[in-house]
């Protein structure tokens, strides 16, 4: 199977190749020659469908593999920290980033006529989609996003679980002891999985707070852990906390890396893989037991 | 009400008040449910909440709170200073800033008893700038500004220190260590921190006479047999080790020394003696309360314990500077 | 005399390196009150502040051979000699009874509540200073008479065999003046050893069996108060010239002009 890298070079291929490109939109928008990302998110998102040579700088974030589902596409591009006189010195063609956490940056390159493009937060599988193509047009690059949309989508088709299939209960458990529940993106991959989850089942909305003994009482199968850093945080003493170890020391415990769907892009399908793994294997015991 | 019958009522309160942390939390738990769970051999999921999430933190809340209360009641006497706190003085914030040292850099995760440690050395420190930045007959102004000078540099260097800690949570976690919270404590801090606190306790205990005859001044209290060298070495490693190790595992938690000795002292008739174990109760009690608060007031918000205490702290410190301002102009 | 209860022998003291103390040699006995006198500065309240064991001397030595109290113990030295300090600082709101009941802490364990006895020493050291009535008073409340009462009172509770009071009348009327000053005497003549500082040479010479006078950081006289405070001595101590009289048995001492050279 090829990965999301691979196969977003291959398409793009055939894009600049006049392929496909003829096809679609002949040359209605030129591809930005100067590209500047300033979040994780778009910066995914921009190296999975520009070309290297055309991204002048991505967020220094990229590059780390906790957070980043593409660590070593990041390898070698110019790393920037959203400060604006770093972007200004790229003198780039468009700038994209999401919309909330660098206001003030965002203003001020606009205010200096630069085209910076928001990217909206991923809180659904369908955002997902929508932000490739919003990407993908702010690059100027619509037919690559347009495919890389349609690829995504036969492959949440495929990894979604049905409804009427056997749904284990799982908790997600952040570091802090947060959880993911209604309107965010973890939230929706579990459940689209075939999951039932804690925080829906609690009424949670966003990420939110759930005291470790809320989680213990909700008796969940299966305890989902997405972040655990090897450094000493007091974020991570709650999985070490001894009332969850034993709460769930006869139960499986899932880790998907935090990276995978942390940000709205195609990784979201390899944290479907790994649920799924996970899934089967609960069933496979339930039939067991039974 | 007399001191007897006033500790009476506070050890009523702290009994009181430490079932309730046991009963009172996101998880409908019913006394006959914790009762069985604390007592009985229950292995279940309420056992589990009962012993492992709400014990450690009603523990820790009545050991945590007796210590901050003890000790501004020891300070205050020793000082002759109604201000003197171990979170206004610098005390706690550099327990803070010994336990964050041992934390972040993993010494405490290779060595569990390096985390009270380094609150204890942190506190030693204090202890030992303060007296050689207000000197030893400093005036009450002078203690409070050289205390809240070491109290901001401490907090200062907390930040720094997290800053530079490789952890995509130390932004928020300098708010636990400038703040203080008892969520999601276990028995493992319980373990260790309350011998040492224990410890501490014990060593401020033999004090009391000694701040009795302070009342009368150095001088004086000296004639009286007291050799005020060793009284302060005793306090200062009291108070090093108690709060060093409630700080370590539980941040700097405000206040509390303050405000339960200023409401207890016309209850004891002002005797630094006997407010010492009315502090203790009454910190315990304070801080037991305030952690069932936060627990049902914001269940899905982190409220920090220590929010709570300077809300209700601060405005004590305002009634007493206002006090204080004629007797220091 | 009998034997002296605290001996100073050479004493010599001083703060880095200003010298206050030279040579003194000075005994209190059983049964006496001795005033120590002299002009600001000359050293009084060090030498009170050395034979109560708060500072260290430089040269010499003080013994307390009839007051058997071994080297280094406290709390034996504590209830044998008690220390009235200048001015004595109340730092907090307690009952009259409660600081006067502190006299008793000598007397205590670190966790000792007080026995039978100590509550009839606390009575009998209020009744000394006409407190009675007071126990319940806040300290903090009382005029300052009262409180100088309070404070001697405190003193008394500790049934001392040495009474060291630095200035124990300054900031008093004049009657509650005498009123202390006669409470020394008594205290004195019922046994123990007192030494007072005091300015007042009135005072010194009614009520003192004794006066010693500190001048340029040695004892520059002592001996009855009528023999020694002389106007030569008065001029060369104290820079004044004083008006000497008697009435009815009593006499007084009353400085009227600075002396001249």
């Amino acid at each position: 199977m090829l990965s999301w890298p691979q196969f977003a070079q291959i398409i793009r291929g055939s894009v600049i190749a006049g392929l496909i490109g003829i096809i679609a939109s002949p040359g209605a928008i030129a591809q930005a020659n100067r590209i500047v990302s300033l979040n994780l998110c778009t910066d995914q998102l921009v190296m999975l469908l520009a070309d290297r040579a055309n991204i002048a700088s991505i967020s220094a974030l990229a590059e780390d593999p906790a957070i980043s589902a593409y660590p070593e596409m990041a390898a070698g591009l110019h790393l920037n920290y959203g400060l604006a006189e770093e972007v200004l010195a790229l003198e780039p063609d468009i700038v994209v980033t999401s919309s909330f956490g660098l206001g003030a940056t965002t203003f001020l390159l606009r205010a200096l006529g630069h085209e910076v493009i928001e990217v909206g937060f991923a809180g659904s599988l369908g955002d997902i989609r929508r932000n490739i193509e919003t990407v993908a047009d702010a690059v100027g690059l619509p037919t690559v996003g347009a495919m890389m949309a349609a690829q995504f989508s036969r492959g949440l088709a495929l990894a979604t679980v049905d409804a009427g299939e056997q749904r284990p209960f799982a908790a997600l458990y952040w570091a802090n002891g947060f959880t993911s529940g209604a309107g965010t993106l973890p939230n929706g991959v579990l459940e689209a999985a075939g999951f039932r989850t804690v925080a829906t089942e609690l009424g949670i909305n966003g990420v939110q707070e759930l005291p470790l003994e809320l989680l213990i009482t909700a008796e969940p199968d299966i305890l989902v852990v997405s972040e655990i850093r090897q450094t000493s945080a007091l974020a991570n003493e709650v999985f070490s906390h001894p009332a969850l170890e034993r709460a769930f020391a006869s139960k499986p415990t899932a880790f998907i890396p935090n990276s995978l769907w942390n940000c709205g892009t195609p990784a979201v399908l390899d944290a479907f893989a790994q649920l799924a793994q996970v899934r089967n294997r609960w069933v496979e015991d339930q039939s067991g037991v039974k | 009400m007399s001191p007897a019958r006033l500790h009476v009522f506070l050890g009523v309160m702290t009994a009181l008040a430490f079932v309730g942390s046991l009963l009172i939390g996101p998880a409908a738990i019913g006394l006959d449910q914790t009762i069985s769970a604390l007592f009985g051999g229950d292995v279940g999921t309420v056992a589990l909440i009962v012993k492992e999430v709400r014990l450690p933190r009603a523990i820790l809340g009545l050991t945590i709170g007796a210590t901050l209360g003890l000790s501004g009641a020891v300070l205050q006497g020793f000082l002759r200073n109604p201000l003197a706190e171990p979170g206004l003085i610098g005390v706690s914030g550099f327990a803070s800033l010994g336990a964050v040292l041992t934390f972040y850099t993993g010494v405490s995760a290779a060595f569990a008893l390096a985390l009270p440690l380094g609150g204890i050395a942190g506190a030693l420190i204090s202890v030992m700038l303060l007296r050689g930045l207000a000197g030893r007959d400093a005036s009450p102004l002078t203690l409070i500004l050289a205390g809240v000078a070491l109290a901001s540099f401490a907090g200062a260097l907390t930040s720094l220190a997290l800053n530079f800690a490789p952890n995509p949570f130390a932004a928020l976690e300098i708010v636990f260590w400038l703040l203080g919270s008892l969520a999601n404590r276990s028995m493992d801090h319980v373990y260790l921190a309350v011998p040492f606190m224990l410890t501490g306790w014990v060593m401020l205990a033999f004090l009391g006479r000694s701040l009795d005859a302070l009342t009368l001044g150095e001088d004086a209290a000296r004639s009286l047999g007291y050799n005020l060298g060793r009284v302060q070495t005793m306090l200062i490693i009291g108070v090093s080790l108690s709060v060093g190790a409630a700080t370590a595992v539980a941040g700097a938690i405000g206040f509390v020394g303050l405000v339960v000795p200023h409401i207890l002292r016309p209850y004891v008739g002002h005797r630094p003696s006997a407010l010492m174990p009315a502090s203790a109760l009454g910190g315990a009690v304070l801080l037991l309360c305030a952690d069932i608060a936060v627990r049902l007031a914001a269940p899905d918000r982190e409220l920090k314990i220590g929010v709570l205490t300077a809300l209700i702290g601060a405005p004590f410190f305002f009634i007493l500077v206002w006090r204080m301002r004629k007797d220091i102009s | 005399m009998s034997a002296p209860l605290i001996a100073v022998h050479s004493l010599s003291a001083s703060f880095g390196a200003t010298k206050v103390l030279e040579g003194i040699n000075f005994a209190v006995a059983a049964g006496e009150l001795v005033g120590l006198v002299g002009s600001n500065g000359a050293g009084k309240t060090t030498l009170l502040r050395m034979m109560a064991g708060l500072l260290e001397a430089t040269a010499g030595t003080i013994t307390y051979d009839s007051l058997n109290i071994s080297a280094g113990d406290n709390q034996a030295r504590a209830r044998a000699i008690a220390y009235l300090p200048q001015a004595g600082a109340i730092h907090w709101a307690v009952s009259v009874e409660t600081l006067v009941g502190m006299g008793r802490l000598p007397h205590m364990g670190a966790f000792g509540t007080g026995t039978e006895r100590d509550r009839q020493a606390v009575a009998a050291a209020m009744a000394a200073c006409d407190l009675g009535g007071y126990e319940g008073r806040t300290v903090t409340n009382l005029s300052g008479g009262e409180k100088a009462r309070v404070l001697l009172a405190r003193a008394l509770a500790v049934e001392p065999k040495v009474l060291l009071a630095d200035e124990p009348v300054a900031g008093l009327d004049p009657a509650h003046q005498l009123e202390v000053m006669q409470k020394l005497r008594d205290l004195a003549h019922a046994g123990a050893g007192v030494v007072a500082v005091m300015h007042d040479l009135t005072h010194a010479t009614r009520y003192c069996d004794r006066v010693v006078v500190l001048y340029d950081r040695s004892i520059a006289a002592e001996g009855v108060p009528g023999d020694i405070l002389t106007p030569d001595v008065l001029a060369k101590c104290f820079g004044v010239r004083a008006l000497y009289g008697e009435r009815d048995g009593r006499s007084f001492i009353v400085p009227v002009d600075r002396a001249e050279g």
